[in-house]
Formats: C-alpha cells, structure tokens, sequence
C-alpha cells in the first residue's frame, strides 16, 4: 500500500505486537497542526488524517455490548486511527526500557476502544496509544483478538453490567485469561526481561 | 455476530493489513423472545405429552402381558416334560425292591400277621434273589 513508517522499536507484549516511535515533546509542541501534535509520526507526510469530531471532544462507539470513548478517532486513508492520549502516563517512557513502563491493561484497553469504533464504523480500525515522548502502535495476534471478542458478554456478568462495559472493564477481565495463555505468557515474560 | 477488522499497521497513505474478529451481538434484547420461544416449545411439549403418556402406558402394559404370559407358558412346558401331562398325576419312583429272605419272613409274620396275602412281585423277586446267591 505504503512505504511503512519508520518505528523506532517493536516488541511482542502478551500477544500484541508493539512499534514504538519517540519523539521531543517541545520539538512536537511547535507544530501548528493539531493532528500533527497528536500523531507527530505523520507530520512530515501530508495529508494528515481528518478527525471524525474536533479534537477534544470525545464521542462513543459500541458493538456487542462494549461501548467505549476513545480520545480521539480519525479517518485515515481506507481505515481509521483510534487514539488514546489524555489518560496517558505524564512520565515519559525511556527508549530503552519502554517494554516495562507500558502497562499491559493499556495496550488492551487500547485495543478494545479500536474493536469498538471498528464494529460501529465498518472500517479497519488501528489502535494508536500517544503518551508524553512516545506513540505506540498495537497489532494484536488472533489469540488477543478473540479472547477480547469473546469474553464481552463474561466480563459484563462478572461486572454486573447488564447492557454494557466499557474497554477499562474489558481489558482486567481478559488480562488474566490472556496471562494463561503459554505462548502469550512467555511472550509477555520475555518483553519484561528486556 | 458483528464483524470487526482491526488494522495491523499504520503507512502514511492509510490503515496496511486487517485481522478480524466477530463479536456477538448483545442479547439482552433478543433474551425475552428466545425465552418466550422456548417456553412456547415447552408448554407445546406439554400439550403433546398426555396422549403420548397414554399410548406409552398402554404398550408397556401389553408388552408386559406379553413377557408373563411367555414366561407362563415356558413354565407350563418345562413343567409337562419333567412329570408328565397334566391330570395324570406325580410321576413316582418305583419302590425298593427289598430282598425277602426266608428266615426274616417268618419273623414278620410271629409279631404282625399279615392281613393280606403276600403281593406277587415280591414273591416272586425272592427265587431271583436266591438264585443270584446261590
């Protein structure tokens, strides 16, 4: 389709393939483009992608019973980008030792916000995580997908939702149940050790 | 079931490469009309269950009509052929034969005479016996 972007690192975290770009946060703050400030990976390649709403305001995407708000999603090319930043980490994350400091529940969390713009919208749907000095990229293995896909309805059971959980609800009930998972978990063991 | 594609990873023109799931369609509203269906099913069930009780208590009652009496008539046949027709009797064993020795005779005779002559076979079994000790 594209050249592809290029990543700084990547790494496999519980099943989810990770692609990490650093950037200097003040160096970004000059940009004049809001979009370019929020994906500072896209800057230098317009056309930049168009926010489905005005950045800030946060509307609300379900399927099956998962209703989520992501911070941000915008159309880009023949799919979407769903962006989460304001509940980002301050702290920056350290180039090297990234795969410790990005929590697990943040990545699913991530995840599930994506699937939900996803089934509502019809499109493909990335899952972009944007914290201090640092944008992630998550591309979940089938394992996570179906586990994430499958367990909406147990997770509103264990929650004591009758119509709804949101993507937070969803990412702690499945953690463990993908923490089970021998491959995953020797994957996830393997990323804290580096 | 919903299908959801999520992309695997971001170029500058767009979304590169699709995994996708399906989610299940949430079923609180489908729930009351899958319950209702059920238990239209169920009292349907009922409303079929007392003529099929009825015929199923009539078979067990003339298939176990049917084992008693085959039972009935074995027994009746095994019966027949260890003693004989019916009517006629207990088949019984002959009696022993004891051997009528002349010295034990007279004895019987001193202390109980007999009322009746002396039955033929057992006159006639003596001279037998006699002539086998002899």
């Amino acid at each position: 389709m594209s050249e592809p972007l290029n990543w700084h690192d990547e790494a496999d975290i519980l099943g989810v393939r990770v692609r990490a770009w650093f950037f200097d946060p003040a160096e970004v703050a000059t940009l004049a483009d809001p979009v370019a400030q929020l994906l500072p990976i896209l800057a230098d390649a317009p056309p930049l992608p168009a926010p489905l709403l005005p950045l800030g305001q946060r509307s609300s995407h379900s399927v099956g019973g998962l209703v989520a708000q992501p911070d941000a999603v915008l159309r880009h090319g023949n799919g979407l980008l769903c962006v989460m930043h304001k509940s980002a980490d301050p702290r920056p994350h350290d180039r090297d030792a990234w795969r410790g400091q990005l929590r697990v529940d943040v990545v699913l969390q991530a995840i599930a916000h994506a699937m939900a713009v996803a089934g509502e919208r019809q499109l493909p749907t990335l899952a972009l995580w944007r914290g201090a000095n640092v944008l992630y990229q998550f591309d979940p293995s089938p394992p996570v997908l179906e586990c994430l896909a499958t367990h909406i309805g147990a997770a509103r059971h264990y929650w004591n939702e009758p119509v709804s959980i949101n993507p937070a609800q969803l990412a702690s009930f499945c953690e463990p149940r993908l923490r089970s998972l021998p491959g995953l978990a020797q994957g996830a063991a393997a990323s804290l050790a580096a | 079931m919903i299908q959801v594609q999520i992309g695997r990873a971001l170029t500058r023109a767009g979304v590169d490469g699709v995994r996708w799931v399906l989610v299940e369609t949430p079923a609180v509203a489908a729930a009351p009309v899958a319950g209702a269906q059920v238990l239209a099913m169920a009292a349907a069930d009922a409303a079929e269950a007392p003529g099929q009780s009825a015929r199923a208590r009539l078979s067990l009652a003339l298939l176990r009509g049917l084992v008693l009496g085959v039972g009935l008539a074995l027994a009746w046949w095994l019966t027949a052929g260890a003693l004989g027709p019916a009517g006629s009797g207990l088949r019984r064993s002959p009696a022993p034969v004891t051997p009528v020795t002349p010295a034990a005779t007279p004895a019987r005779e001193a202390s109980h005479p007999p009322v009746t002559p002396p039955a033929e076979p057992a006159a006639s079994a003596a001279p037998l016996i006699t002539a086998d000790l002899r």
